[in-house]
């Protein structure tokens, strides 16, 4: 249709042709799946105008006993909004990092919607009142690869939803049946008297019809978006440089804010006073528990201040001793220890007695820091009344709960405004920051623009917990009948003082393995160290499938079989996680490979609901390894945006590969060594592999994303190592023993 | 008073020479395009062109540009600048994108230099910590190959 009207008009001749061709009415007759609906609620009046369809699905006020959850459609639980100009508004809840949750959420919704993804635009949800929800699987938190897995059924129901109103008002006004309408890129069509009409000019009749008791879900073979790469609406911007960062608050009258926190695991700093004199006119220096901030007009001129400043610590000499020595100690004798058991089957006493042979392995991975690119930052402006803050962090209600209790300020004071990222990957779960440019901003009675130096970013980071573990195996008649585990470092929840009853996050990918192995006993032991830990990229897989999958090429190499054919073996009874250890092996012509110099590696893990299997390639020559290729093959159910997916798993393999080839935080004298890039390289153009991604088709109920692929990469590049040089290496990163590089 | 080009306009700006270009762009000018990513000239978000060759700006005085022709990201508007930004979009090249608009800079300056290859792509400094060099590379290559600059293989 060649010309965009807004409201109803009669069709041409050509274009009932060309609809009746192009939609397939059967695709649309939505027998797919009734579904009761849940929690939606709608709004018509004066708010917003236009048609708005939001959740409903029990907020509380924060510390407050929970109140009546009258629909009341407030910014935030206002998902869905279309205008009388026929757009479409997409309010999402979560934090942008990078992932494209923001495409997601909308294609989901888009697609059952049967919107014209042209007249969508994305929006993440602006100045939100600190609410929290009861359920706390939809909190706004972004964590864990859970957003689409967590509301892909909310947010198709809500799409179906919107469209089951616009029909029935659309019903209405032509006096049709609504089975006679066909709903097609934001408009609705009834052929046979040739009419058709926008949602936009429906929605004032939408908004007062009551709610469907029940709506229809589309067919998966009927999508449209789903599963293919409709344009992202960010990309642009980001290419202009017009995204907005954390950095990039600007408001009046604004400072900026450098911090400098207690170098040390463990101290704080004793001269506070005596370092005011030192303080040019017009900056301001502030105190807070674990350092000091100086603001200035410019943060370079605050940062220079801080640079100069001779500050004083208060050290114990525990902290001050604490070193990276010590703590592979700690790791390796707590591996000698009982520790808790977190999975047992069978009778591994038993199957070990029986066993012809058995292989031990002992592991050990270091701390690692994310390191985005954007360091910390946050814009804060608190006065006697209000604290607003603009952060790029990935939990609001978190962080509200942090500033109202650091504050002191009611919960109904603090307003958050949320900003893109520069990368995350966990870290900006933390609330230290926020928490910073609130207590500057208090000091100082300004909005303040905090930023973290590379330095501080780096050292003041929540570390990836050192790991280590000790495996066995019995293999007999060269099958694996037992298998024994500990793995061993800080419990990552007990040190934010939840009291779980073991170290949940330290037996993902652990304890519940998807091979099939008769007899196993899996044990974590939980060590104290002044670190202070959080979550990476994968959390507890980043370094259990360093650990499993090292060591399945072990016993199958100690088995006499190839790693491959002896996973299938162990997965035999599993279709779905054959298929992605099959197509992997494909990918890589596993069979056939034969390079002299050259080596494949391979490694299988399942997480986030998705199954990876991961394949690199290695040549070694004279103490230097370069990684050439890595193939991966992801099942992570319904595909929701094809290039979207890919893309999180090119980046998830390449933060897999840095980690694996150089990534090490290390202490020593109390102290992080590592300060910046050059002592804490990541991959660039000059060690890039070439990626191979390749996806399963089908339409299981959608996994996670955004850290499946990392685990996987350790594991095969140091499998393929051994099988070009039967040098096996046991603990990462790379970059301790062979020079990697690709010259 | 120092006075500055950036992007064809002059500015006049009442900062100290020693201030980093960065800064000045950034806090005085509000061009916000051009990032912060360390400060020590490793990673590349800061990179913008004076008289026509990459530079990161972090570690580059005001004091040193005085008079000199600089572009950033917002002023990248010639025929490479508008063919790198489409195969950047063609390709859905940002993830946090964070990175990108320094590494469209870095990107263009080695266009300008007439002769790109596999090698000379490789050589970009540019950190993205997101990971997308796979379709940076292919983002440049197929610039490099629209103004007839692309000297390395054709696959
Ligand atoms: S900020 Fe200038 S090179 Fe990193
Ligand atoms: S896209 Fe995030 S750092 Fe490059």
């Amino acid at each position: 249709m060649n010309n965009p009207i807004l409201g109803e008009r009669f069709l041409s001749r050509a274009e009932v042709a060309k609809l009746s061709n192009c939609v397939n009415n059967r695709e649309l007759d939505g027998s797919a799946y009734h579904i009761r609906r849940r929690e939606f609620i709608k709004h018509s009046t004066g708010v917003i105008a236009g048609l708005t369809l939001g959740f409903n699905i029990g907020i509380d006020r924060v510390q407050a006993a929970a109140i009546d959850a009258s629909p009341v459609i407030n910014p935030f639980n206002a998902w869905l909004v279309i205008t009388p100009d026929n757009r479409i508004a997409i309010n999402v809840s979560k934090t942008e990092m990078g992932q494209k949750v923001g495409t997601s959420f909308a294609v989901i919704i888009a697609e059952e919607l049967e919107a014209d993804w042209e007249k969508v635009d994305i929006n993440f949800k602006p100045e939100m009142p600190p609410f929290i929800h009861r359920n706390t699987q939809l909190q706004r938190l972004t964590y864990g690869s859970t957003s689409v897995s967590t509301w892909y059924a909310y947010c198709r129901e809500l799409g179906a939803t919107a469209k089951s109103l616009l029909m029935t008002a659309a019903a209405n006004r032509w006096q049709v049946s609504e089975s006679s309408l066909i709903v097609y890129q934001s408009h609705i069509y009834h052929l046979p008297s040739w009419r058709c009409i926008s949602f936009g000019a429906l929605v004032e009749d939408a908004s007062q019809l009551p709610l469907p008791a029940s709506v229809s879900l589309k067919k998966s073979n009927s999508f449209r978006y789903l599963g293919k790469s409709v344009p992202h609406k960010d990309v642009r911007r980001k290419v202009l440089g017009e995204e907005i960062y954390g950095i990039d608050m600007r408001l009046p009258n604004l400072r900026f804010a450098a911090v400098k926190q207690c170098p040390f695991v463990d101290g704080r700093v004793v001269n506070f006073d005596a370092l005011l004199s030192y303080v040019p006119e017009g900056q301001t220096l502030v105190s807070i528990p674990n350092g000091v901030i100086v603001t200035a007009s410019s943060w370079w001129s605050a940062q220079k201040t801080l640079d100069e400043l001779p500050i004083e610590y208060d050290v114990d000499d525990d902290a001050a001793s604490f070193n990276s020595n010590l703590v592979s100690q700690i790791l390796a004798q707590g591996l000698n220890e009982e520790g808790q058991q977190l999975f047992n089957k069978g009778d591994v006493t038993a199957a070990f007695n029986n066993a012809d042979t058995t292989l031990e392995a002992i592991y050990e991975v270091p701390f690692l820091a994310h390191a985005p690119l954007e360091p910390m930052s946050c814009t804060a402006h608190v006065t006697d009344s209000k604290c607003r803050v603009w952060m790029a962090q990935q939990g609001p209600e978190e962080a509200a709960l942090a500033l109202s209790h650091e504050l002191g300020m009611a919960i109904e004071q603090i307003e958050i405004n949320m900003l893109s990222c520069g990368g995350s990957f966990g870290r900006r779960v933390e609330t230290d920051f926020v928490i910073q440019a609130a207590l500057a901003s208090k000091a100082t009675g300004h909005p303040v623009n905090l930023l973290w130096s590379r330095p501080q970013d780096t050292q003041q980071d929540w570390f990836r917990p050192a790991f280590a573990a000790k495996m066995r195996a019995g293999i007999t008649s060269g099958l694996l009948e037992a298998l024994t585990g500990i793995n061993c470092g800080q419990n990552l929840l007990q040190t934010r003082g939840n009291p779980v009853p073991f170290d949940i996050l330290a037996s993902e990918g652990f304890a519940n393995l998807p091979y099939n192995i008769p007899n196993q006993n899996i044990r974590n032991n939980s060590v104290q160290l002044p670190v202070t830990i959080g979550f990476w990229r994968s959390v507890g897989h980043s370094h259990n499938a360093f650990f499993v999958e090292s060591f399945m090429d072990e016993i199958a190499h100690q088995a006499n079989y190839d790693p491959y054919e002896y996973r299938r073996y162990l997965l035999a009874s599993k279709p779905r996680e054959l298929a992605v250890l099959d197509k992997v092996a494909k990918m890589a012509c596993w069979k056939r490979y034969h390079r002299p110099g050259y080596g494949l590696g391979m490694a299988f893990m399942e997480g986030f609901g998705s199954i990876v299997a991961t394949v690199a390639e290695v040549s070694v020559d004279s103490e230097s390894v370069q990684v050439h290729q890595l193939w991966c093959a992801v099942d992570c159910g319904q595909v929701i945006h094809q290039d979207g997916a890919t893309a999180q798993i090119e980046g998830a393999l390449i933060f897999g590969l840095s980690a694996c080839l150089f990534g090490e935080i290390t202490f020593r004298e109390g102290q992080v060594e590592q300060s910046t890039y050059k002592d804490y390289p990541v991959i660039t153009l000059k060690n890039m592999p070439t990626l191979h991604i390749q996806f399963m088709k089908n339409t299981h109920a959608p996994g996670g994303l955004g850290e499946a692929g990392t685990p996987g990469v350790a594991p095969a590049v140091v499998n393929a190592i051994f099988s070009v040089t039967g040098q096996r290496i046991r603990k990462l990163p790379l970059s301790r023993y062979l020079t990697v590089n690709k010259e | 008073m120092i006075s500055i080009i950036v992007n064809n306009k002059k500015y006049e700006v009442d900062v100290e020479p020693e201030k980093p270009l960065l800064w000045v762009l950034r806090e005085e000018l509000e061009l916000l395009g051009t990032k912060f990513g360390c400060g020590f000239g490793i990673c590349g978000a800061c990179t913008v062109h004076i008289d026509g060759e990459p530079q990161q700006c972090c570690v580059i005085t005001i004091g040193e540009v005085v008079g000199r022709r600089i572009t950033t990201i917002e002023g990248l508007n010639d025929r490479v600048g508008q063919c790198l930004k489409n195969q950047w979009v063609e390709n859905s090249v940002p993830q946090c994108g964070y990175c990108q608009p320094g590494f469209i800079m870095s990107a263009a300056a080695l266009i300008y230099r007439g002769f790109v290859n596999e090698e000379s792509i490789r050589e970009l400094p540019n950190i993205c910590r997101c990971g997308t060099y796979q379709r940076v590379k292919k983002a440049i290559y197929t610039t490099a190959d629209q103004v007839g600059v692309w000297e390395g293989s054709h696959e």
